[in-house]
């Protein structure tokens, strides 16, 4: 697909399309599907274009295909960019739906709201990804600014620093790096410590989401992985709520 | 989980053979001690999957391990790599032999000459086994999956190519792919090599020579593996040269000559390659790129001129080949020596990619 097509010929309302033909910025994970069931139906029918769904949360594939966790959660990816760096990894900033090129039609206020079923579960109309409902725009750029500034370190050029090293390493029957390494704390491992004290911490406990480690997917998507919320009854017995990322007609 | 426990969850998930009884499945724990050591020697596709990503690697691309995942190279080739190593040792040999005693006695600076070439062949040698046994940036599997209904199908969408804007001041685009092997979003310059089956980062060319492609991790390497090579052949044939020239007869100085002939022969194809690279990463463009972007085979020289499209041109060459040759290696992200849990998606077999209009 090219984005300049899109964004031109797209019978969706964009925000930002303007005349000139210009690459626009979308989520190239989400994809478009007409034929889904009705919310509150069970009957699976066509659609024309205009009522497309947009499908913007996948399936969980850090965990096994068998798994309980598989049927319980559901992914969003955040795509790579390259406004900034062509040859640094660099993720979105913008929330799925906020991008320049996203569908933006039947939104409300930027939150995700269903439409229809399609596989078992609920999706919008539009961009905007469940996550918008647990993540403010701030918390979200916040994170992935934080994840963008740890790639640029790690894949960074030193310049004079990087070429001496690549003289040494080769002067050193390629040993030298292999050392360095050992003796120096790579950005990248910090990243995983990041990642984890985020997984960790209260916001993302109680909002039953999980942030995938950006080094677990190759450095090519960013993954947000959403738990079903599950609550303690009076009973001891666990209430499972059926929200709209795991929405069953 | 015990080894044996693992094995079972893991086929579960990985294996599209009929999985085997209980007792099969025990007989298989009780793996003899002998077997486990050659399966760590040499780790092929037909090994048991293990928590270890060695083991399970073979299974969904054609590398072949040795050493516990230490050291790689690719099944099903022609194995030139080997002819690599011996052309590169038979004449060290024969230096060490016939040589290198007799240019030391000389004298007068003549050991410099000596250790300078077992120096740069040693580096030539180090660099080589880097480039041909590491890790040259392969990408994980089914990262990406968009579905797993229909034997998991594929969108339209997911068939074309997407063009983004990018950081070039000019205004140039990017253009990223999905692979529909790989399952994943390829990045710029990603592209997946049929021969390793697997997608490698900036890709540059899968060379026969080294059995292995050259990416981002160890294009350094192949880069040292060339400069090296050529400097220890210049120097074979300098200090060969000045035995030839020292005797008083050229019988005398026999393998000095075949010396002399075999690296005249034998220098040719590394400089060129060397200086193809020198030329092609100032202009920002990678193997791939530069034999994409050729008109035609008689215009080999105007392809050595970075296309107006090129959105990883610095508009300098120097920083253009200081870019691609030092460019930073990062971290293995489908290592060998890594370890993964029972079911893991990066080791699956997953079907055909197939479109929903294919259905």
């Amino acid at each position: 697909m090219d984005s300049t097509l899109v964004s031109l010929e797209s019978k969706k309302d964009n925000l930002e399309v303007s005349d000139s033909k210009k690459a626009l910025f979308f989520n190239y994970h989400e994809f478009c599907v007409t034929s889904y069931s009705e919310l509150g139906t069970s009957l699976v029918c066509d659609h024309s274009d205009d009522e497309a769904l947009c499908i913007t949360h996948f399936p969980n594939v850090y965990v096994p295909i068998e798994s309980v966790s598989f049927k319980e959660t559901r992914l969003v990816r955040i795509p790579r960019r390259f406004e900034s760096y062509v040859d640094i990894p660099n993720f979105s900033t913008q929330l799925p739906g906020k991008e320049p090129a996203a569908l933006v039609k039947h939104t409300t206020n930027g939150k995700f709201v269903a439409k229809g079923i399609y596989q078992g579960q609920a999706f919008g109309m539009a961009s905007v990804s469940p996550l918008s409902d647990y993540l403010s725009d701030s918390e979200f750029k916040k994170i992935i600014e934080t994840i963008n500034e740890y790639l640029y370190n790690g894949f960074h050029h030193a310049s004079r620093m990087d070429s001496v090293n690549a003289v040494l390493d080769t002067l050193t029957f390629q040993i030298w790096n292999s050392l360095l390494i050992r003796a120096t704390k790579s950005p990248l491992l910090e990243l995983e410590e990041y990642v984890q004290a985020l997984n960790k911490s209260a916001a993302f406990q109680d909002k039953n989401l999980r942030l995938i480690s950006p080094k677990r997917s190759g450095f090519l998507s960013v993954c947000y992985q959403k738990f079903k919320d599950v609550a303690k009854g009076s009973n001891g017995v666990q209430l499972t709520h059926t929200n709209h990322l795991s929405y069953t007609a | 989980m015990s080894e044996c426990a693992y094995d079972k969850g893991h086929r579960r998930y990985v294996s599209n053979r009929d999985s085997k009884d209980d007792s099969g499945g025990s007989k298989k724990c009780d793996q003899s001690r002998f077997w486990r050591i050659v399966e760590w020697v040499v780790t092929l596709d037909t090994a048991q999957p293990k928590a270890v990503n060695y083991s399970s690697i073979p299974r969904v691309s054609n590398y072949v391990f040795f050493l516990g995942g230490r050291l790689r190279t690719v099944a099903g080739t022609h194995y030139l790599s080997l002819f690599v190593l011996a052309a590169w040792i038979v004449p060290m040999v024969l230096y060490s032999i016939f040589e290198a005693q007799t240019i030391w006695s000389f004298g007068h600076g003549h050991g410099a000459l000596v250790v300078m070439f077992y120096y740069s062949w040693a580096i030539c040698l180090a660099s080589f086994i880097r480039t041909a046994a590491s890790d040259p940036g392969a990408l994980p599997r089914n990262v990406h999956v968009p579905t797993v209904v229909n034997d998991f199908e594929l969108p339209q969408e997911y068939y074309n190519i997407i063009t983004l804007p990018s950081a070039h001041p000019e205004g140039r685009t990017i253009d990223v792919k999905y692979c529909p092997t790989c399952r994943i979003w390829r990045p710029p310059r990603t592209s997946h090599c049929s021969a390793c089956e697997a997608c490698i980062t900036t890709h540059d060319h899968h060379c026969v020579w080294v059995n292995n492609c050259i990416g981002q991790r160890n294009y350094r390497f192949f880069i040292a593996f060339l400069a090296s090579g050529v400097v220890a052949i210049f120097l074979c044939i300098i200090s060969c040269a000045i035995h030839v020239h020292k005797v008083s007869h050229p019988r005398s100085a026999t393998v000095a000559i075949l010396l002399i002939v075999y690296c005249v022969l034998s220098l040719w194809y590394p400089l060129l390659l060397l200086m193809f690279h020198f030329i092609a990463t100032s202009t920002q463009q990678t193997t791939r790129e530069y034999l994409r972007n050729l008109t035609s085979r008689r215009a080999i020289f105007r392809g050595f001129v970075s296309p107006d499209t090129n959105a990883f041109d610095r508009g300098n060459r120097g920083e253009n080949m200081f870019n691609l040759i030092c460019q930073p290696r990062g971290v293995s992200v489908m290592s060998s020596r890594g370890t993964h849990a029972p079911g893991d998606w990066r080791f699956l077999s997953l079907p055909q990619a197939h479109s929903f209009e294919k259905v």
